[in-house]
């Protein structure tokens, strides 16, 4: 049976994704913090996306464990970037006097990507439809000549 | 009916209770409608004293009220002892806990509407308020 503190992190590349959802247990906290580090040293890790979106509530404890375990990170050669904060979140560590400090906040988890220097390239899809229609074409001609 | 018997009770004794404090905050809220920041404050104020109880006490409970006449949530989270010894120090900001913020008990203060507290060596309570509504504010518990 899959252990209920169990923290997801996904490989992505050379970062790892961390995305935390509902309600963050304590025991939940000191997974995050413990299996994080150790699936830097294993898969040799760029960098940390901590996804937030999911979250319900961020209490002092929580961006405790946050801003340790950047510094864990940071300490091992990886750069921890947190993504997804929800406004009202924000605004109640903002009401607490919390700040974060050391820790890199943005937006979205795109902008978390972007942070890595990893970014979306998309082909224009002109081009893949042409080649698309290319390659029928070619496909039918070339079955008229085998004919 | 005394106000006592009204409450709705979480025993705290382990931070493994501290998600059920959440739970039933996050459903009192939802009781008056409470969304968005409002909700998160009264949510996060709960987890910071909760934990305060877990972490320091010998055990206690976060009770949760709702004052319909007045359009307030009130939280009481009560704990048997040993108490805070540096109160001051911690409400004035001067004080960093183990953890490195040391921002609980404070910035459950600075959460509420309002914030009492009492300490001593048979224990510790503390009282928060949260508005709720467009009922202006009529009493005050410090």
């Amino acid at each position: 049976m899959e252990d209920i503190n169990h923290v997801t992190c996904i490989p992505l590349w050379d970062c790892l994704l961390v995305p935390l959802n509902g309600d963050v247990s304590d025991a939940q906290a000191d997974a995050l913090m413990t299996e994080v580090l150790e699936r830097i040293q294993r898969d040799e890790c760029f960098g940390v996306l901590v996804d937030l979106s999911g979250v319900w509530t961020l209490d002092s404890h929580l961006c405790s464990v946050l801003a340790q375990l950047s510094l864990a990170a940071k300490m091992m050669g990886a750069r921890t970037v947190l993504s997804g904060m929800k406004p009202e979140i924000a605004m109640t560590l903002e009401a607490m006097g919390i700040e974060l400090r050391g820790i890199q906040t943005v937006a979205t988890l795109e902008d978390a990507l972007g942070a890595m220097g990893i970014r979306r390239v998309r082909e224009a899809s002109e081009d893949r439809d042409s080649r698309a229609v290319r390659q029928l074409l070619l496909g039918s001609v070339d079955e008229k000549q085998e004919r | 009916m005394s106000d006592d018997q009204e409450d709705l009770r979480v025993p705290i004794e382990t931070e493994s209770d501290l998600n059920h404090a959440r739970m039933f905050a996050r459903e009192t809220c939802k009781l008056v409608a409470l969304r968005g920041y409002k909700a998160q404050k009264v949510v996060t104020a709960v987890s910071e004293v909760a934990r305060n109880i877990a972490r320091y006490s010998h055990g206690g409970e976060v009770r949760f009220r709702v004052d319909a006449d007045n359009h307030c949530i009130i939280i009481v989270a009560e704990d048997r002892g040993p108490g805070i010894s540096n109160l001051d120090e911690i409400l004035a900001g001067h004080y960093q806990s183990r953890t490195g913020l040391g921002r609980g008990l404070l910035g459950s203060r600075d959460l509420a509407d309002s914030f009492d507290i009492q300490t001593g060596a048979e224990g510790t309570r503390v009282e928060l308020s949260f508005r709720y509504g467009d009922k202006a504010w009529k009493t005050s518990t410090t």
